[in-house]
């Protein structure tokens, strides 16, 4: 009998697999799975540190009509949002003279203090006409923000006509301020800025009007050619910032030197090359040397 | 008869090692059948009687303000007994212990007050004073270590005010105290108090008008009927639509807890019980076969043959009553096991646990009646049995060649490697019963672990891929995106996004739900969508994407239209096709463009929430900045949050993953020991002979051991895959109303059920060797008949 001397394959392919199977079993146990991350870049270009708030377009030119003489006045016919020409007829004022009270100017009528006619005082307001066409933007920063905005930066304009943005220029920040109650319910000093639409298609001037919502990107600084890296890769350790970037497919912590933020990215100044994978918004799975996956 | 019951307790003696395996089987069984029976037949009486006894209302209504004097014109409703009027009010607490701010959940609370009562813990109801009163849930005093007498601040509108707790309560509203914008158990962050009504009118300014009605229907009265009556008198008060108990949240999370304990007793114990019955098969058929001489003499001495198989029968019996018998004593640890839980989770006045008849009965059965019928047909057998059978040695088995014979493969093969192979094809039911064992017990290897996946699944989504933000901040109203640069000012600030959520009721032909519209901005980085491939989607223009969730529950499909109709303000509608599916696993929400969102709500850009990234350094001055906010309703802490989360549930998968892995030790382990056992009685005369020419013990050992392992290798397969399947059946049974599970099953699970179900194997091995060495030669070789 050739007991012994046969070549028995059925225990080397029983143990054999066997043993694969627990090698390779312990090594899917212990090993350690890279952490998924986001993976963002250093690059270079121009930087805008830009201002976000709402506004309104309001028109330059508002007139009140008042009466000017206690008398009896007629029924006024014109309502809010009423076009009117110069010379077209509002009312009439009567006293020891029966007075015609006609519009000064073009415009639409905005308010109508007073519809049903009857005796009235000298000075009570009867109408309020503005110009649409000559119109500005007004935005209530803050005033700690009002200081940063310098007078002929520009603004984009959005929320308003087909564009993505129309142009406009700060034209004067107002140096009087006032206390207004804030979104969230808080006391704030703030005050009036005001800007002129750049180069805006003639028909979307004449589309808006009088307390029309827009929403504002005031320019407040720029650095041309320059090194950015995005504001979610940024944390701190205690004062100073880091970023994590990758080394052969490990985590690699970096502090950096930044200068100006925006909501979106800041300016770098030293730590990174152009270029530079960078980890965003790295969790507490992320640290030194660990294994990571995009 | 008296020989048959002596011989009976020799035979149990002689079969020690076979009870005690089978034993441990039918113990995790009927254990785990009898315990999650009884806490399921538990949970549902203590929850019916608190329900019942403390008045549970059947209909609830939520609305922006309604003059008390609605009510009156809802009284006359017919059907409805009971009707009550509350203010509720969220408000931000400043906690001594606590950094971030929490969330109160204030509750007005009248002496008179006849539904969702109180029961009252500790201390006494609230009483006029000085300084406001308030009754606290027990899961927030327990979790902040509030007593009577502590005193809590809390910011109603902004204004700081003080509240003495004078009593520790809880109320069937509130079994599982959730915070409900989290929709996860928070006990550090959400908690429910009950003021006296006329002075939370004062602090909520909302003097002569309340926010919030509950309502109790009599008998027989039609809840549908009765629901679309009190809409259509509260629809002008901005109410959200009314709901029943089926939409309460904590009711929804007894009642999915109800259930899932109901399908525990079924997955489980089958698996158990199924392998059970393969081994008893395999057990009572070896028996008969060895006993085949004694059962001759036995018939020819006059026995009848059913006496015989009776006498089997009560000793298959017997066993299996060995088994049944401590599992109940195991259950009764496992279901106080339960009921700690339950304590620590749902506040009941008190749950008894205890074994109820009926789980007993339950156990009972299914102990039996698998073992029974599969060992029929061996009990067949011993009919077929003729008296003279004993005189006869037993017939060599029929010998013919295998199929792998034939094809030549065996002419080169070792003798050993002929036996095993030869003795593995002449008994396949044995070794397809051996390797089904095995792949069971490996399944529920894969079946016990895979929770864990899940958890770290829907965490590594949820928290750290969908949502990357440290701080959500609820604001009371929509605000103008100005909000966003406030919050952006505060010192330590580094990132805010606002979010828009609207409330809606969605339409899709007979199916209506009620969720959440949520419009990121357009460039949102901190929230992001994300399908199942984890690859960033957008809202588009014309369309919607959906959570999952309705994809899979309600089998929406790309394309379909869906009707939205929003529940605040002018209850705008608008029709909006289905255009994709988004991966966020606890979510039931319906993504939107947030220019569309505005454009159809005809409002501003508005939001309603913001998301912020801070620098860690200034946690502490941002909360107390935030907390200070009038319109700030809420904040979230992210890592607070995840922390308590995988605490809570980590902690339950732990000891559930422990529990699964050393039943499924005990069924491989069981399963091998017995082929092993069984095999070596089988063959003790060849591994004698082979023995006495000349082979040395390991050469004997190893075709033994070789035959478990080629069944081991081949029952890995179909286990790893059996364990995929068991995993979809979980999560498939046990989903609930609010969301459902992904099934997610990592190569580390399947890795550490192959190496376990390997390793006791080996340490399975290590026993057979003893046995082996332990083999009588001469006894061996006798022949018996």
């Amino acid at each position: 009998m050739n007991i012994k001397t046969s070549v028995k394959i059925l225990p080397k392919l029983v143990y054999g697999g066997i043993g694969v199977a627990i090698v390779f079993s312990l090594w899917f146990i212990f090993r350690t799975k890279p952490v998924h991350i986001e993976e963002g870049f250093v690059t270079r270009g121009d930087f805008e540190e830009r201002f976000l708030i709402d506004g309104k377009i309001r028109s330059k030119n508002k007139t009140t009509l008042v009466a000017y003489a206690s008398g009896d006045m007629d029924e006024i016919e014109l309502k809010a949002g009423d076009r009117v020409h110069k010379g077209t007829y509002i009312t009439t004022l009567r006293w020891d003279y029966d007075k015609k009270i006609l519009s000064p100017l073009e415009g639409v009528v905005v308010k109508v203090y007073r519809q049903s006619g009857g005796p009235i005082n000298r000075g009570e307001p009867l109408i309020d006409i503005v110009d649409p066409n000559d119109i500005e933007i007004v935005a209530e920063p803050l005033t700690s923000d009002a200081i940063r905005i310098k007078v002929g930066a520009m603004v984009e304009v959005s929320g308003v006509g087909e564009a993505p943005f129309y142009l406009a220029q700060v034209q004067e920040v107002s140096r009087a301020g006032f206390v207004k109650i804030s979104a969230l319910g808080v006391e704030e000093e703030r005050t009036e800025v005001r800007m002129a639409f750049k180069n805006a298609p003639v028909e979307l001037l004449q589309r808006v009007g009088d307390n029309y919502h827009v929403e504002l990107s005031i320019r407040i600084s720029e650095e041309k050619d320059v090194l950015k890296i995005p504001l979610g890769a940024l944390f701190k350790i205690q004062d100073r910032w880091a970023a994590y970037t990758l080394k052969n497919k490990r985590a690699h912590l970096q502090e950096i030197q930044i200068g100006k933020k925006n909501n979106r990215e800041v300016v770098l100044i030293s730590g990174l090359k152009e270029g530079d994978p960078v980890i965003l918004f790295p969790g507490d799975e992320i640290f030194e040397g660990v294994r990571v996956e995009k | 008869m008296k020989t048959l019951q002596k011989k009976l307790l020799r035979d149990v003696q002689g079969l020690k090692s076979l009870v005690m395996t089978l034993a441990i089987l039918v113990i995790c069984g009927v254990s785990v059948l009898v315990s999650s029976w009884s806490a399921y037949e538990s949970l549902e009486k203590a929850r019916r009687e608190y329900y019942e006894q403390y008045n549970f209302a059947d209909v609830f209504v939520d609305f922006e303000r309604a003059p008390s004097e609605v009510l009156d014109r809802l009284k006359k409703i017919p059907g409805i007994e009971r009707i009550e009027g509350r203010i509720v009010e969220d408000v931000l607490l400043d906690l001594k212990n606590q950094m971030e701010p929490a969330v109160g959940r204030f509750i007005s609370w009248r002496p008179e007050g006849e539904l969702n009562k109180i029961y009252l813990r500790k201390g006494r109801w609230p009483e006029k004073g000085m300084v406001p009163q308030v009754i606290v849930h027990e899961s927030f005093a327990k979790a902040h270590g509030l007593n009577v007498g502590s005193r809590v601040v809390g910011f109603f509108k902004g204004e700081k005010t003080v509240f003495e707790i004078s009593g520790v309560g809880i109320s069937p509203e509130y079994v599982y105290a959730l915070n409900p914008a989290s929709m996860l158990p928070d006990d550090l962050h959400f908690g429910v108090f009950w003021m006296r009504h006329e002075v939370l009118e004062q602090l909520a300014q909302k003097q002569g008008a309340f926010n919030n009605i509950i309502a109790q229907l009599g008998v027989g009265a039609s809840l549908d009927l009765i629901k679309l009556e009190i809409d259509q008198v509260m629809s002008s008060f901005g109410s959200l639509g009314s709901y029943d108990r089926k939409k309460q949240i904590s009711n929804m999370f007894v009642q999915d807890e109800i259930r899932q304990q109901k399908s525990m007793a079924a997955i489980i114990p089958s698996i158990f019980v199924a392998v059970g019955a393969f081994i008893l098969n395999v057990v009572v058929s070896r028996l008969v076969t060895l006993h085949r001489g004694q059962i001759s003499i036995l018939k020819a001495l006059g026995y009848t043959s059913f006496q015989l198989a009776f006498y089997y029968w009560k000793l298959i019996t017997l066993i299996l009553i060995f088994g049944i018998l401590p599992s109940f004593i195991f259950a009764e640890g496992i279901g106080r096991w339960y009921a700690t839980l339950y304590e620590r989770y749902f506040r009941f006045p008190k749950i008894d646990f205890s074994i109820t008849s009926e789980a007993v009965l339950l156990g009972v059965v299914i102990g039996l009646l698998p073992g029974w019928i599969s060992s029929m047909r061996s009990l067949a057998r011993v009919f077929s049995l003729s008296p003279s059978e004993g005189m006869r040695p037993p017939s060599p088995p029929y010998f013919h060649k295998t199929l792998l014979e034939k094809f030549g493969f065996f002419r080169q093969r070792a003798v050993t490697e002929r036996m095993v192979l030869r003795d593995l094809f002449f008994h396949p039911i044995r070794t397809l019963a051996a390797i089904m064992g095995i792949a069971a017990a490996t399944a529920i290897m894969v079946n016990g672990t895979f929770w864990m996946d899940i958890v770290s699944f829907m965490i590594q989504r949820q928290f750290q891929e969908m949502s990357r933000e440290d701080l959500e901040v609820r604001l009371v109203y929509a605000r103008k995106m100005d909000a966003l640069n406030e919050l952006l000012r505060i010192p330590g600030v580094l990132f805010v996004e606002g979010v828009r959520t609207v409330p809606v009721r969605m339409k899709m032909k007979n199916l209506v739900k009620e969720t959440a519209l949520i419009a990121l901005e357009d460039d949102s980085s901190l929230r992001r969508i994300l399908n199942r491939e984890g690859k960033v989607l957008r809202p588009p223009q014309q369309g919607v994407l959906l959570s999952s969730y309705f994809q899979k529950k309600y089998k929406i499909q790309v394309g379909e239209v869906l009707d939205f109709q929003v529940m605040q303000g002018q209850q705008n509608r608008i029709r909006l096709p289905v255009m994709g599916f988004v991966d966020d696993v606890v979510g039931s929400s319906v993504y939107i463009d947030k220019s569309e969102l505005h454009r159809w709500l005809q409002e501003e850009p508005v939001i309603d929430a913001i998301y912020l990234k801070i620098d860690p350094a200034y946690r502490e001055q941002i909360y107390v900045n935030l907390k200070e906010h009038p319109l700030v309703a809420a904040v979230t802490v992210k890592k607070l949050l995840l922390q308590s989360f995988r605490k809570t549930t980590a902690e339950m998968i732990l000891v559930f993953t422990m529990i699964l892995v050393a039943f499924a030790i005990a069924i491989s382990g069981a399963v091998l020991f017995n082929v092993s056992r069984i095999s070596l009685s089988e063959k003790s005369w060849e591994l004698a002979s082979l023995r006495i020419i000349g082979f040395q013990i390991s050469p004997v050992f190893q075709i033994l051991f070789l035959q478990i392992g080629v069944q081991v290798l081949i029952a890995l397969i179909p286990g790893l895959f059996l364990g995929y399947g068991l995993s979809f059946l979980s999560t498939y049974w046990i989903h609930s109303e609010t969301f459902i599970f992904p099934l997610v099953v990592e190569a580390q699970t399947y890795a550490l059920a192959t190496f376990i179900t390997l390793m006791v194997y080996l340490v399975s091995g290590s026993f057979l060797f003893r046995q082996i060495e332990l083999l009588n030669l001469t006894e061996a070789l006798k022949s018996r008949e």
